[in-house]
């Protein structure tokens, strides 16, 4: 897989898929926008449908430029990197007209509104098209389409607390000295768009042969407890896990910050005393070293000794080199400037007309000799003009962008 | 009606936690995946964690081994033993994908990686999922999810404003799982489309970077004067909303998530706390209420310490106001909500025994995902397999036996 992003018409995983995203404009809510950005970046032609005053993203710190700018924050830019974008305002007749317009080619519709927040018309619209042109419909929705506590009100940190993902992350209250949170950065949105976007794709593989399409209810509730499934179920089902060490030990301060080290299994252990130049208290009268278990203490302050004369970078490499898994707490900029993601051309350089060039990650994998397709963001109503103008010209009366902008409806 | 995956079969090498999650997805899905695991090389997730440790039990027992190979089918093998790569390359006569895990290239020296795939199947599609990926200076390097979380940018972002970086272990390799299995399936349809298979090579520590790709993004609008500064650590605060917080009610271990992100979401907590702020000014606007957050999370923490977590979070999101109480896994499974989605789920195995697990992440209204059954025992499905799926007969699979090739 190169560097250089696929231009339009390259073969990409999933050229020729149509999808249309209609996203729910406050804040905090990305986890549709996440899978629509999957879906763009495997070469699907992904149409972000917003309200005329922008996806609440658009007003999220950081921002690119001096002045927030509704085209410059890093949140929106992440993810709907490779969409177009029209602005609807579907509380009008003619923009909910405009989007049905647009849903007459799609393959997938893609939402995170909650039932009580859908258009009226929209839902039966949208379950006819399923049956009748084989619409795969996403909804992903905070708990889910129904249930007691669906629509609920609700923000991305009580939805992840409602959904015991901060107690499992951090082992619960308290416990190695963290009160619960969730995971930063938007993660959890993103769990929740990428686990949609699972279902999504099994769904086109299906609708290849049978010719059906369907709706899938996702949630961002059940994205977080399916990731917590081993340690909830542990929790409630037992058995007791026997722990003979904080697992904490392993993470190790050096002289530029933290490393996790991984010496649980012998040979680790053997390589890593070999690196601390073989200390003679980790070795039995045999000459053989002593189970890790048994050394207790010294350990930790031998190898946090070990550690903390280097730099990350120093430790991670001589560990690795000796066959210890070793991660050094990297900051963003370090990730930035890995060579191992240099070489595999995982950040790429994607020019934005007012947020000007970055640097954004792909994804995860390479797939044969086909490229991901590496576009950015949208522009508030950008693509107005080109998708739009032929589906209102082709409205009964025939209508201009002109006359739909001053009926409020763009 | 079975699930949208229905008549897929995947070949599964993968181990301990990230790949085993990720050929999982695809068996609650529909697929047919055929675990192929070794008595002496025994998958970790049978033996213990490195976070969590080992259970008591057996190799059948262990809670994360239970957890990551619902209803798939195990077969034991030494594949270094004689016969046992003519089971595997028959078995790639019958599948449509293969998914390993091993440091890459050690497939190919096994004698069974992508060329002989194609050349029985030429539209096969290999998965090979690594720490780092199959290209670049670091592709021998390995890991655990503990490692990938701090590699990718994740462990510098997670914790408390001003304390160290938090661990975060297994479930980011579930993550990374799911990122495998959403690149299987792009693939599927690629091939649905035109008939070509591929090789996907699939690095861990990039799944776990692309999940937090606007802190990337934003390093870049905002270098900080050195790259081993530390970022701004978050916790459940936010950047720009306050109240946004976690915090304590009336007993041990009970605590709410509360957000305001507006004036009305803020007149409403005061109307329904009577808390006396509403004339205070540093609290009169949502840019003074978050630039005196310590203040104000200190009155609001003062009294909902008076309070029930789940009658308040019930009263404040009647209210419409975003809240939650902030639950244990265990406390998950009594929540009307979850259980109203179709959880808890239980499954029965004979020696694991009975376990109430989550259910699929999805509703799919015409294929559904469900739970297959339980993780299979090691080598369960040896002679079934071997006869159902292959055709092996008796003497055949006897013969296997004796060579080693089936432990």
């Amino acid at each position: 897989m190169t560097e250089s992003p696929a231009a339009p018409g390259d073969p990409t995983l999933i050229d020729g898929v149509r999808v249309v995203e209609l996203c729910d404009p406050r804040a905090g809510r990305a986890a549709a926008a996440f899978t629509g950005k999957l879906l763009a970046g495997f070469g699907a032609d992904v149409v972000k449908v917003e309200p005329p005053s922008g996806d609440a993203a658009r007003r999220e710190a950081p921002f690119a430029t001096d002045v927030p700018s509704a085209e410059t924050s890093a949140t929106f830019l992440q993810y709907n990197t490779g969409k177009r974008g029209v602005t609807l305002d579907v509380t009008t007749s003619l923009g909910l007209r405009l989007l049905e317009s647009l849903l007459d080619s799609a393959d997938i519709f893609l939402t995170d509104l909650e039932r009580a927040a859908w258009p009226p018309g929209l839902a039966g619209s949208v379950r006819r098209r399923c049956e009748t042109q084989a619409l795969l419909a996403v909804a992903m929705t905070p708990f889910g389409l129904d249930g007691p506590e669906a629509g609920a009100p609700s923000a991305p940190l009580t939805v992840a607390h409602a959904s015991a993902g901060p107690r499992n992350l951090v082992g619960g209250f308290g416990a190695r000295g963290n009160e619960p949170m969730p995971l930063p950065a938007h993660a959890f949105a993103a769990d929740a768009g990428l686990c949609a976007a699972v279902a999504t794709l099994a769904a086109l593989h299906e609708r290849e042969s049978s010719g059906l399409g369907q709706l899938i209810d996702a949630s961002e509730m059940e994205a977080i407890t399916t990731l917590d499934r081993v340690d909830t179920s542990i929790h409630v089902n037992g058995p007791a896990m026997n722990t003979d060490r904080d697992p904490r030990d392993g993470m190790m301060e050096c002289h530029d910050g933290f490393a996790f080290l991984v010496t649980g299994q012998g040979h680790q252990w053997r390589s890593m005393l070999r690196l601390m130049g073989d200390p003679s208290w980790a070795f039995g009268d045999d000459g053989e070293p002593r189970p890790r278990t048994e050394v207790g203490e010294e350990v930790r302050s031998a190898m946090q000794e070990w550690v903390a004369g280097r730099g990350k970078a120093e430790v991670y490499h001589a560990t690795q080199a000796a066959g210890i898994p070793t991660g050094p707490v990297l900051t963003p900029t370090e990730v930035l400037a890995s060579g191992q993601e240099e070489a595999r051309g995982f950040f790429a350089p994607v020019a934005h007309p007012v947020a000007g060039t970055l640097r954004y990650p792909g994804y995860s994998a390479r797939f044969g000799d086909l490229t991901l397709r590496r576009g950015p963001a949208p522009t508030l109503g950008q693509h107005n003009a080109e998708i739009l103008a032929p589906l209102l010209a082709a409205l009964p009366g025939g209508w201009t962008l002109a006359q739909a902008r001053r009926a409020g409806a763009l | 009606m079975p699930g949208p995956l229905a008549g897929v079969r995947v070949v599964d090498f993968t181990w301990a936690w990230a790949g085993p999650y990720g050929a999982m997805l695809l068996r609650l899905l529909g697929a047919d995946v055929v675990k192929i695991e070794s008595r002496t090389r025994m998958d970790q997730a049978r033996i213990g964690s490195i976070v969590l440790g080992q259970a008591k039990g057996n190799y059948n027992q262990q809670p994360m081994f239970t957890e990551l190979n619902l209803g798939k089918r195990s077969i034991a093998m030494n594949l270094k033993a004689p016969g046992a790569a003519q089971v595997v390359r028959d078995l790639y006569a019958i599948s449509d994908a293969v998914m390993d895990n091993f440091r890459p290239g050690t497939l190919d020296k096994l004698g069974l990686g992508y060329d002989v795939m194609t050349s029985i199947r030429p539209d096969h599609i290999l998965l090979s999922a690594s720490a780092l990926g199959a290209t670049g200076p670091e592709r021998s390097y390995g890991g655990y999810a503990p490692t990938f979380a701090a590699l990718a940018g994740l462990v510098s972002l997670a914790g408390q404003p001003g304390s160290e970086p938090m661990l975060i272990g297994g479930t980011v390799d579930l993550r990374v799982g799911t990122a495998a299995a959403l690149a299987l399936l792009a693939a599927l349809h690629h091939r649905d489309r035109t008939g070509q298979g591929m090789f996907i090579d699939h690095s861990a520590r990039e799944s776990v970077a692309m999940l937090i790709g606007d802190a990337l993004l934003a390093a870049q609008m905002r270098p900080p004067a050195n790259p081993t500064d530390e970022p701004e650590r978050l916790g459940n605060g936010h950047r720009a909303f306050a109240p946004h917080g976690l915090y304590p009610c009336a007993g041990d271990d009970s605590a709410v998530a509360i957000v305001c992100r507006d004036d009305a979401g803020w007149d409403a907590l005061l109307a329904l706390s009577g808390l006396p702020l509403g004339d205070d000014p540093r609290f009169a606007t949502g840019l003074s209420r978050w630039k005196h957050r310590a203040d104000l999370d200190a009155a609001l923490g003062a009294w909902t310490r008076t309070q029930e977590a789940e009658p308040l979070a019930a009263r404040l999101r009647a209210a419409g106001v975003p809240a939650s109480v902030s639950r244990s896994g265990t406390e998950l499974y009594d929540w009307p909500q979850f259980q109203a989605r179709g959880g808890p789920v239980a499954v029965e195995a004979k020696e694991a025994g009975r376990r109430l697990i989550v259910p699929p992440p999805w509703r799919m209204s015409r294929t559904p995902a469900a739970i297959p059954g339980p993780a299979p025992s090691l080598g369960a499905d040896n002679h079934d397999a071997l006869r159902e799926l292959l055709g092996y007969d008796a003497a055949r699979i006897a013969a296997l036996e004796e060579s080693g090739a089936l432990e």
